[in-house]
């Protein structure tokens, strides 16, 4: 394991390394003094720090009572419902939901209607950073609950009790209890959410765009797609990098684990039965989270159906999109996944012995989160440009581009299972000498597998829902259900686009169940 | 689960019992943090079964989680005297008599967590005697400790129930702490008081739970 490990942590350094390598050289022929003195280098910068601040401080603002509810509330029917709604965004692709919340606060969408039936003439611009923040809101509310509500049910049943026989009123409950609380969860929840926005590209993509509503994630893309100045992309990307490496020395180990929230436990009782005061807020917090969350899915899902029955559709070409979405991303997630396990593994074994060891595998394995995936994208979209011709270069691109976005991710969620199966086997083994390919087909697989299963569908998800990998590689030879979802939504093609994704959404979902089921056994089911 | 059980003003009753019979339940319906589905809890004849805990006029001593890590010592029995922490002079020299009284004098700035797991305890205790509550509720705080630690914790626990005056029921899982330290004990299966008598007497009978709990057969 050790060499296995060692093989891939020089792979990941190797193709991060080229990409960056790539980036540099080719922006040392941009006009570097120019663009960095440019008003548009100045707005890009404003903008992305504009819309992810937003995006953090209502996203926190709504989460925190959302979470306090949940805490507060721990047995009511639908509980478990209601936080599985909140962990639907993990693999929901960008552009379904884009699509949704079009189809919910658009000019032509649910609100707008209710409100014109109201009597109210409305027609909200969804486009611009109010579109944006909307969207990161979307996504980013729930990954606040789901990294706040830990922090409630880390305060012991005796803690409420002592307020309880000591008669502490509300205030002094909040400032004694769970103010210090949130004074570890909220800095980490924040940084987590304001990076993740930072980085944000397909929503920006799609709801903003131009000088005035760009994050430099979607300034590369454009700077590459749409003007081919690859020294301005190299830069811009560089630039981008670097206001990503800072955010993120920031936030430091927030990220990975934290943007998956794993130390998340569902359901237990954490709030004594009954004495939650405010039980009419707590559910009003509740079913709002529920129906924001719930709207947009919902809207695809009909608009969807209705699309699929009246639209005149080019059958073959969805299936074809399909097709390449699949043929894509599966190999991609199993990729990462042989990527990440020898690096998770050979983690675990060297934790005891040699920490630093140990250290160092963890920050290989979430390198790629660190190098935004556009940079990364395109150092690759240059290298390859060099090498390899047409298609095989669009299809090596996408799959290796996912590959290495997928790695920290599948990591940071087998890490807790490697972890906690060395611990209790571990002597064990060496007690009874068995290692190596008996030790994993013996006593590794069979434990593990039900992690392997989810870390593999989940990589396939994020991978289908993918738009920077196929945006920078694909064309109309390599065009998957994301970027006919992009074209669709671009042109206003909205039947079209309703079709697409409400395909798109069942095939994420179908392929995330039946790789878990498949790869994970009955347990995982 | 049903429970009845009595107990005179001033007594140290234990409980003891298999895991699972009941006994912290019993104590938390006391205490007030769990409420009984049917019956009623009276103390000195007033029915305290709808009132809140902070109101019951007992107090709890938990086996965890008695203190605020982020607290000072000074600050956590201060809190029995003022939930939302507005000391004044009276009562700041109040809770230092009370550090006095469980021997941590001069320990009023430190933070529980540069204390020793006993420390922290008597800290704790310092905090119920501030809330002059006439009965005292032990859920198992002492199970952490050593052997010596513990005998030094019921020891104090004596004394000051001596003085002061209180009524003492103690949830414990070991035997020798019932013989040690409560005049009475009550032995609890299956949510159910099946005995209740002089500590000696229960630990000695031939009771058939009271037998396969304890192990042995009586001397």
């Amino acid at each position: 394991m050790r060499i296995a490990s060692l093989f891939v942590a020089a792979l990941l350094i190797a193709g991060i390394g080229a990409a960056l390598l790539m980036l540099f050289t080719q922006a040392g022929g941009a006009d570097i003094a120019g663009l960095l003195r440019s008003v548009y280098l100045r707005r890009v910068l404003e903008f992305t720090l504009l819309q992810a601040g937003l995006s953090t401080a209502i996203s926190i603002a709504l989460g925190v009572p959302v979470a306090r509810a949940f805490a507060a509330e721990s047995t009511f029917p639908g509980r478990r419902l209601l936080l599985g709604l909140m962990s639907l965004p993990i693999v929901l692709p960008s552009l379904v939901a884009v699509f949704g919340i079009v189809a919910i606060y658009g000019q032509n969408g649910v609100l707008a209607s209710l409100l014109r039936g109201l009597g109210v003439a409305a027609r909200p611009d969804i486009y611009g950073l109010g579109g944006v923040v909307l969207a990161h809101v979307f996504f980013n509310l729930p990954l606040a609950v789901r990294l706040l509500l830990p922090g409630w049910q880390s305060i012991p049943l005796e803690t409420w009790r002592l307020a309880a026989q000591l008669g502490m009123p509300g205030w002094a409950r909040f400032r004694l209890i769970e103010a210090p609380m949130l004074r570890r969860y909220l800095p980490q929840a924040a940084a987590a959410i304001f990076l993740l926005c930072v980085g944000s590209f397909a929503i920006v993509l799609a709801l903003g765009g131009g000088p005035g509503a760009a994050t430099f994630e979607v300034a590369v893309f454009e700077a590459i797609r749409f003007e081919f100045d690859p020294p301005r992309a190299a830069l811009l990307a560089l630039c981008g990098l670097a206001l990503n490496l800072a955010c993120l020395t920031l936030a430091q180990q927030a990220v990975g684990e934290a943007a998956l929230g794993t130390g998340w436990r569902g359901g237990g009782q954490v709030w004594p039965v009954g004495w939650s005061r405010g039980r009419l807020q707590n559910g009003l917090f509740l079913l709002t989270a529920a129906l924001f969350v719930l709207a947009p899915v919902v809207a695809t899902v009909t608009d969807g159906i209705a699309g699929l029955i009246q639209a005149r559709l080019n059958w073959p070409a969805l299936a074809r999109a399909a097709g390449i979405s699949l043929a894509l991303a599966v190999p991609a997630a199993f990729a990462a996944l042989v990527l990440a396990l020898p690096l998770v593994l050979a983690e675990a074994a060297a934790r005891a012995r040699n920490p630093r060891r140990a250290g160092w595998l963890r920050v290989i394995s979430a390198l790629p989160i660190a190098v935004s995936p556009m940079a990364l994208g395109l150092g690759w979209f240059l290298i390859l440009r060099l090498v390899v011709e047409g298609l095989p270069r669009a299809i090596l691109g996408v799959i290796l581009l996912n590959t290495l976005m997928a790695v920290p991710f599948v990591a940071a969620i087998l890490r807790p299972a490697v972890e906690r199966a060395h611990h209790r086997h571990e002597r064990l083994c060496r007690a009874l000498g068995i290692a190596g390919w008996r030790r994993w087909r013996l006593i590794d697989w069979p434990v593990l597998r039900p992690g392997i299963g989810m870390a593999a569908a989940l990589a396939a998800a994020m991978a289908l829902g993918d738009l920077v990998g196929i945006g920078l590689f694909g064309d109309a030879r390599l065009r998957n259900l994301t970027l006919l979802l992009y074209d669709q939504l671009g042109a206003y093609r909205m039947e079209g686009a309703a079709a697409t994704a409400l395909l798109l959404l069942l095939l994420v979902f179908v392929t995330y169940q039946g790789i878990e089921r498949m790869v994970g056994g009955r347990a995982a089911a | 689960m049903r429970f009845d059980l009595a107990v005179e003003l001033g007594a140290f009753l234990a409980i003891i019992g298999p895991s699972g019979a009941g006994k912290s339940t019993l104590l938390s319906l006391i205490g007030g943090f769990e409420r009984p589905l049917g019956g009623r809890v009276l103390v000195d004849g007033v029915d305290i079964t709808a009132m809140a805990p902070a109101a019951r006029p007992c107090t709890t001593l938990f086996q965890d989680h008695n203190l605020f890590a982020h607290l000072t010592v000074e600050k956590n029995v201060g809190l029995g005297l003022d939930p939302g922490l507005r000391l004044d002079a009276a009562q700041r020299a109040e809770v230092a008599q009370a550090l006095a009284d469980v021997g941590l004098t001069g320990f009023e700035q430190r933070l529980p967590g540069q204390l020793s797991g006993g420390e922290r305890q008597r800290v704790a205790i310092a905090r119920c005697l501030v809330r002059h509550r006439p009965i005292l509720l032990l859920d198992e705080p002492f199970a952490a400790l050593g052997p010596g630690l513990r005998r030094e914790m019921l020891d104090l626990v004596r004394a000051l129930r001596d003085r002061v005056g209180l009524t003492v029921l103690m949830v414990t899982h070991d035997p020798e702490d019932a013989r040690y330290a409560a005049d009475r004990t009550a032995f609890i299966a299956s949510g159910r008081v099946v005995l209740v008598d002089a500590t000696e007497r229960v630990l000695e009978s031939s009771v058939p739970d009271v037998r396969a709990y304890l192990g042995s057969s009586p001397e």
